[in-house]
């Protein structure tokens, strides 16, 4: 089973994802795909390690480039987040074809698969012709997803639209 | 008429093209297009854009913007696919929040009189209308 789920800044996406993730048995590998470097970031960081530090997830912190990563022993695989992974490819040394490569790679070989990702295309406004691209990069790679997946979710602080599919 | 609307990049496009069996050249690009030809084809798309567009040429206020409905009511226009502009932060700039108030009010109109209304979640279709 793929999911994809998104939704806003606090939409409850991750703590969405983490229920379905959970809810598989067996082995779970939770992806971390946000840089580690900053403040700000190893903050979020030490708040998601909370919230599912019951929930029995081994961690993988990566940036990008996941081909070799073993996955054969997890049950389910969680990417938070596909924004981070684009983002790493488009402006930290990747590309968009690495970008798909890293998403491909993830279809292929999880035996389950749920995907976060974080929707920012509904405020008109024209950012940066390098910003434009991100937008563009990050919603057609989950566009590219939503048509493999099993299930789309789209979260709205904390309550669930499914576009696709079933819980 | 089918109205789809959706955030930016949700492949609204691609979706309207192999669920409506139209080709592109079919479809009027409001980025781009002629002012006066942009309801000449089968259908537009980045409609939001050509409303900008309109704007910043000063062809386009609160007073008249009726008459865009009516030209496309009176256009042989079957698809009209346009961005969903109006969630974010409210903009600082007073252009950027008239555009948006304009988009708002025009694509109501038109979900008024279109017989389909569809919102594209990543190419996925939810049918809000029709």
């Amino acid at each position: 089973m793929i999911y994809l789920v998104s939704g806003g800044v606090k939409s409850h996406k991750s703590k969405r994802a983490e229920s379905i993730a959970g809810s598989f048995n067996g082995e779970k590998l939770y992806i971390a795909t946000m840089e580690n470097k900053s403040e700000e970031s190893k903050k979020r960081i030490e708040k998601h390690r909370l919230m599912r530090k019951d929930k029995n997830f081994k961690t993988l912190e990566i940036e990008k480039d996941f081909e070799g990563i073993d996955l054969s022993c997890f049950n389910v695989v969680l990417l938070e987040c596909l924004g981070n992974l684009c983002a790493n490819h488009l402006f930290n040394g990747g590309s968009i074809e690495g970008f798909y490569k890293d998403m491909d790679y993830l279809m292929k070989n999880a035996k389950n698969l749920v995907i976060v990702t974080n929707d920012i295309s509904y405020d008109g406004l024209y950012y940066s012709k390098e910003v434009q691209d991100y937008i563009k990069t990050l919603n057609n790679g989950a566009s590219y997803i939503a048509e493999r997946a099993d299930s789309v979710i789209e979260m709205v602080y904390g309550n669930m639209i499914i576009h696709k599919g079933s819980l | 008429m089918i109205l789809i609307i959706g955030g930016a990049y949700h492949n609204k496009l691609a979706y309207a093209l192999k669920t409506y069996n139209i080709l592109k050249e079919d479809m009027q690009n409001g980025r781009q297009c002629p002012v006066n030809e942009a309801f000449s084809k089968k259908g537009i798309y980045n409609l939001h854009l050509l409303i900008k567009r309109y704007m910043e040429q000063g062809l386009l206020n609160s007073e008249n913007y009726f008459q865009i409905i009516e030209q496309i009511n009176n256009s042989n226009i079957e698809i009209i696919i346009c961005n969903e502009i109006g969630s974010g932060i409210i903009p600082l700039d007073k252009f950027e929040r008239e555009y948006r108030d304009m988009v708002g009010r025009i694509v109501s109109e038109l979900s008024a009189i279109s017989h389909k209304v569809e919102r594209i979640y990543y190419g996925i279709p939810t049918i809000l209308k029709g």
